[in-house]
């Protein structure tokens, strides 16, 4: 297969080629120290490798490349603050106007589509390259593209090493080196290397063939050859190459390829370590939960429920082990909002899940909207997350704040009293609870006489509203509190003398299993309802809650109980997938018909709201041998979502 | 009318837990000029300590002396061995930096000690129970806390303005090095009333866990409060700490039991109020001109 190197071409034979094709791929390297092993030009050597090969693989598909002579000297600002003998650099202007000045010529000479295939991989000189890139196709010049091995997509194809950064004159470059030079004068039976240098080509090759979908067209459908510029594009021509790239290569010839370099693996033997075929990548989880401040039992259970279930799976799903990036959702959602960047862009994971705080929820929504990228919600119950603000990116295994509240007002009102008052934190959850609860109540008959509402998160010293609470004698009360403001409104209202003598009523997560034994007495008899209860005796949460004590030492509690149902949610979404996550609408289509018995009950996921529809259960507190906890006094059945604001 | 009386009880309270929360910053601010950021965390930890103790051998009053005890003596190594290294220098902000640092240390620790759990410590049985006023029962617990912080605020008017250790304490502010030179070992005094603001701030995380809680987020909580409650009085003046922990507490009683919507912002309403009308904070010394 005859290849193209222009340095030993005569310009008759340029001009000739020239007629048959307009690709060119230019080398581009160092001389610069490479350890005491490799030679100043190593750089060069594997650039020009990766040319020649991806030269072979085009010309098999009967693209042909010029390759032009390598460039030798980059910008190596190293060698400026290390003293390695030897090494020359020059300025990256220079190296900018370089790069601009060859495509110039280039493309005066036939030659529109090149492709510079850089091995000196310090970032200024990458910077510089694409720098000169850039103006070329700006400036309507020639297409040209600067495929980066450092960028994830294609350092996932090479060693952990490669992607830990050690890039220089490590294995990396050693194998290359030593690949390139073996097929010359078979010193050595390297052969196996091969697949690193097939795996760099491919990151080559693969922008060049993709660099010319026109001209490819205009080979198989044999139009004019003389079409070779295409107007520049008026936005980012760049990235226009590279949305190119992705529609122009099929999914079937980077298989083909892929597959490829896997076989050439297998031929090695006594090839370094850094060629050994990669194992299946593990699928990268984001889970954005508070470890810190007010919520970080929340977060903890949430985590501890979830791996629980993943061991339980082994840690894999669809066949690839599931790695978990965990990052802090504090309570703050301009720093929480930055994390969720953070994992998927800089983490670059499959999809997120997690968020405890509906401020946070609301405050990421559309981040993961306009991404389209996939959250699975494990706790904030924010309505609207289910209703105006619905989006097929945010699916929720966990409730809305709606559902444990909306059964509690008809019974609150057939069984306890006709005056209520309300008693919520002020902000989006409180509202969300009160609303439901007054709405049912209200029409049942009952009145809501009034809605205390508290100053969150902090809501200090609670006597002033315990006060009013007594002052104002209603048959009931109904308070939705979490986490420090439950225990210390609770507290209060024993240290008031209010337990028992006003019944006080309420969403679960006042008294659930977090805060309960902080409380101690003061909140013996409250009623709540909620989704879940420590002592649901069935065989699925009697299962769940004792392997929960003997991981954890600590009993379960409803977020525990989400965090273990989300990781179900997760391992039978990625099963139906086969463990692709790179579709977030094949994900996106498998999680509705996830479905099955858990320690909450029956669990499905309600396609219009995207929430679960489950049964909420009313409870008491009451003494139990090891400390109190909620007694399931009664089941509500099956509660759904209405997905508007017509019931509260 | 009967509300307000209660409410206006609840007030007191209220300011007088503020006092004994804020009384050992303002001591250590007034006297030291240092701005001791680890006041929240201290806090916190006191109550920990507390809530060990009372777990381990149930008794509150036990939790009230030893909490003091091991967070003051966690402040005199403290001062020992980093504050004081800062004495003397202009700007506020190495202390700042430093006492933040540590702050976030003690705080991590506890952590890791205590868990994240929301936890509560109960008073001691004596002052269980509820005493009746008009139609309401009003907390033993809370009345007992209300004498105490007046016994508090006493006590520490009285031994600096009225002892030996009292003057030579404020001369070592006024002129450290003159002090020196009438024999006083200054840098003991010093280090002796940082002990004593951090012992302060452990004993009121013990009398505050039965009212406030202790859970990780608190420390943060009660250093604003606290840094509230100085700024407001007067920076470094313990008539002005006393005065207004009185002034917010009122403030947020009533914000909260009649405009409940503002209360969360009504205290620094309070504050900005103050610092418009009088920049140096309500007793204000100094402040106002740096």
């Amino acid at each position: 297969m005859p290849l193209y190197f222009l340095a030993d071409m005569t310009w008759v034979e340029v001009a000739a080629l020239a007629r048959q094709t307009n690709v060119a791929l230019v080398p581009t390297g160092a001389t610069e120290a490479h350890g005491p092993h490799l030679p100043l030009s190593t750089d060069v050597i594997i650039a020009l490798g990766a040319c020649r090969r991806a030269a072979e693989r085009l010309a098999a598909e009967n693209i042909l490349c010029a390759i032009t002579p390598p460039f030798s000297y980059a910008v190596t600002n190293f060698a400026r603050s290390v003293p390695f003998a030897r090494t020359i650099t020059i300025p990256a202007e220079t190296q900018s106007q370089l790069v601009y000045s060859v495509c110039e010529s280039l493309a005066a000479h036939g030659f529109n589509r090149i492709v510079f295939s850089n091995h000196h991989l310090e970032p200024a000189n990458f910077d510089a390259i694409k720098a000169g890139a850039r103006r070329a196709t700006d400036a309507g010049i020639a297409r040209v593209a600067v495929p980066d091995v450092r960028a994830p997509r294609w350092a996932s194809m090479l060693t952990e090493e490669f992607r830990a950064g050690s890039r220089h004159a490590g294995s990396y470059e050693t194998s290359l080196v030593m690949a390139d030079r073996a097929d010359g004068d078979d010193r050595d039976d390297s052969e196996g290397s091969a697949e690193c240098v097939t795996r760099s080509v491919w990151v080559c090759g693969f922008y060049s063939h993709t660099l010319i979908p026109s001209y490819a067209q205009t080979l198989k459908g044999g139009q004019p050859h003389e079409r070779k510029t295409d107007s520049p594009q008026p936005t980012n021509p760049r990235r226009r190459n590279r949305m190119n790239t992705l529609n122009g290569l099929t999914r079937r010839e980077f298989l083909k390829i892929a597959g490829l370099t896997a076989a050439g693996a297998t031929i090695g033997g006594s090839l370094l370590s850094a060629c050994a075929p990669a194992p299946a990548v593990p699928l990268k989880v984001g889970v954005l939960l508070p470890y810190t401040d007010i919520y970080a039992v929340l977060g903890e259970s949430i985590t501890a429920g979830m791996e629980m279930y993943f061991d339980e799976v082994g840690g894999t799903a669809g066949g690839r082990k599931i790695q978990l990036i965990k990052e802090d959702e504090g309570t703050a959602v301009d720093a929480a909002a930055q994390k969720a960047r953070k994992l998927v862009e800089q983490d670059e994971v499959a999809f997120v899940t997690g968020i405890v705080s509906s401020g946070v929820l609301a405050g990421v929504r559309d981040y993961f909207h306009n991404n389209k990228k996939l959250l699975i919600c494990s706790n904030a119950g924010a309505n609207s997350i289910s209703r105006a603000a619905k989006t097929p990116y945010i699916w929720r295994t966990s409730f809305t704040n709606w559902q444990p509240n909306w059964p509690m007002g008809a019974w609150a009102f057939k069984n306890v009293g006709k005056k209520a008052i309300i008693s919520v934190p002020d902000y989006g959850a409180g509202a969300d609870m009160a609303s439901a609860f007054k709405n049912s109540f209200e029409a049942a008959g009952g009145q809501v006489v009034s809605l205390q509402k508290t100053p969150f998160p902090n809501m200090g010293d609670p006597a002033p509203f315990i006060t009013e609470l007594k002052n104002a004698n209603p048959d009931l009360v109904y308070a939705f509190y979490s986490g420090g403001a439950a225990v210390t409104f609770v507290k209060a209202w024993g240290s008031f003398g209010l337990a028992g003598k006003i019944p006080l009523l309420g969403a679960g997560f006042m008294t659930e299993e977090d805060v309960l034994p902080a409380q101690g007495d003061a909140a013996l008899g409250a009623k709540t309802g909620l989704h879940w209860s420590l002592m649901l005796d069935t065989a699925e949460n009697n299962k769940f809650k004792d392997a929960y004590k003997k991981k954890t030492g600590k009993d379960a509690n409803v977020f525990a109980v989400t965090g273990y149902d989300t990781g179900r949610v997760i391992v039978e979404m990625l099963n139906k997938v086969q463990g692709d996550a790179s579709k977030v609408d094949k994900l996106i289509e498998a999680i509705p018909s996830v479905s099955f018995t858990g320690p909450r009950g029956p669990f499905t996921l309600d396609a219009k709201t995207q929430n679960p529809k489950q049964k909420v259960y009313l409870r008491e507190v009451a003494k139990y041998p090891d400390g109190l906890h909620n007694k399931v006094l009664q089941d509500f059945g099956e509660v759904v979502d209405p997905g508007d604001n017509s019931k509260g | 009318m009967e509300n307000f009386l209660i409410q206006l009880l609840n007030g007191f309270v209220s300011g007088m837990l503020l006092f004994i929360l804020a009384a050992g910053l303002s001591l250590i601010f007034g006297l030291m000029d240092v701005i001791a950021l680890t006041h929240g965390a201290f806090y916190l930890l006191g109550g920990y300590i507390g809530l060990t103790m009372v777990r381990a051998l149930d008794s509150f009053w036990l939790a009230l002396l030893v909490a003091p005890l091991v967070v003051g003596l966690l402040g005199l190594v403290i001062e020992n061995f980093f504050i004081r290294r800062l004495y003397g220098r202009a700007r506020h902000l190495d202390q700042v930096l430093l006492t933040f640092g540590m702050a976030l240390i003690t705080i991590d620790l506890t952590r890791a000690q205590w868990g994240a759990y929301v936890e509560s410590v109960s008073g001691p049985p004596q002052l269980a129970g509820q005493f009746r006023i008009f139609s309401v029962d009003f907390p033993i617990y809370r009345l007992a806390l209300l004498a105490f912080g007046l016994l508090l605020a006493l006590a520490l008017w009285l031994i600096i303005n009225r002892t030996r250790l009292g003057a030579i304490v404020r001369a070592g502010v006024s002129d450290a090095q003159m002090v020196s030179g009438l024999g006083i070992n200054i840098q003991s005094v010093f280090a002796g009333v940082f002990a004593f603001g951090c012992a302060l701030a452990g004993l009121a995380g013990v009398v505050g866990a039965p009212i406030l809680s202790l859970y990780p987020g608190l420390d943060s909580e009660i250093l604003i409060l606290a840094l509230v409650v100085v700024v407001v009085g007067g920076l470094g003046t313990l008539e002005g700490a006393f005065f207004g922990s009185l002034l917010i507490g009122l403030a947020d009683t009533f914000g909260k039991a009649f405009i409940p919507e503002f209360a969360r912002f009504l205290i620094f309403a309070v504050m900005a109020a103050v610092l418009l009308i009088r920049p140096g904070g309500l007793f204000g010394l100094k402040g106002a001109d740096s």
